[in-house]
């Protein structure tokens, strides 16, 4: 399923998926399997996620 | 193969290992030999190596067939080997590239590309020179240098892997901005 929330977040940052793949030390692709709803993250990657688009874990990934 | 060969391999091959622990810690960015990778590089990197042994279990399973059964190659038994490992290694490969898993974190894209090309000329030379001095015809298969030409195939393969990949990626985009 796609994550939405995040693709909405990142662009409401004004962050590429490059950008916010640098921020929370991970490549690209994996930024967009994610938000393709691909991959499903670790804990630690989505609390990275959500520290660097200043979001909370319920806010981006609770269904 | 002589044991000259045979220790001029070896020779050849620690060299070839040696060298190739300097152009990866010029290649990284931080400099580090160890290419770092996040979670899900990972975790495909770790599925392909699975599949990786797997093949290369076949493969040498076949080749010890082969022997038993007396059938002989027109090459080299040590090529044989290689060829099973290079296939093995190919798995990797494509199964690496095909789920987005070419570059590492710390990789230099473009000091890559530049090791990359001089590998393709290093193993280009040998052949050209074949060719050149025209020893290519009258020996058969042992006047061509087939573990220059089965290097050559084997990047050639991943080669147009990375590509139809970069195709389909780009074409994937297009229709998700659409």
């Amino acid at each position: 399923m796609k994550n939405l929330r995040l693709k909405a977040a990142r662009a409401g940052k004004d962050l590429s998926q490059d950008q916010l793949a640098t921020l929370c030390g991970v490549s690209r692709q994996t930024i967009s399997a994610i938000e393709k709803g691909d991959y499903n993250p670790t804990i630690n990657l989505c609390i990275a996620i959500c520290k660097a688009l200043d979001k909370t874990l319920d806010e981006l990934f609770w269904e | 193969m002589n044991t000259k060969v045979s220790v001029g391999m070896a020779i050849g091959l620690m060299c070839g290992l040696v060298i190739a622990v300097i152009l990866l810690k010029i290649a990284n960015k931080d400099h580090k030999v160890k290419t770092q990778y996040d979670e899900r590089q990972e975790m495909i990197k770790g599925r392909g190596y699975k599949y990786s042994f797997y093949t290369m279990l076949f493969m040498e399973v076949v080749v010890m067939l082969l022997e038993m059964s007396g059938i002989e190659l027109p090459i080299d038994n040590y090529l044989v080997h290689t060829i099973a490992v290079l296939i093995g290694c190919l798995v990797l490969c494509i199964h690496s590239i095909w789920n987005g898993v070419y570059w590492g974190l710390n990789n230099n894209h473009k000091r890559y590309a530049i090791i990359i090309v001089i590998a393709v000329v290093l193993n280009i030379i040998p052949l050209a020179g074949a060719i050149a001095h025209d020893s290519l015809s009258g020996h058969g298969i042992n006047s061509v240098p087939v573990l220059n030409v089965i290097v050559l195939v084997w990047m050639a393969i991943i080669g147009v892997a990375a590509l139809v990949k970069k195709f389909v990626d780009s074409r994937n985009s297009e229709e998700e901005e659409s």
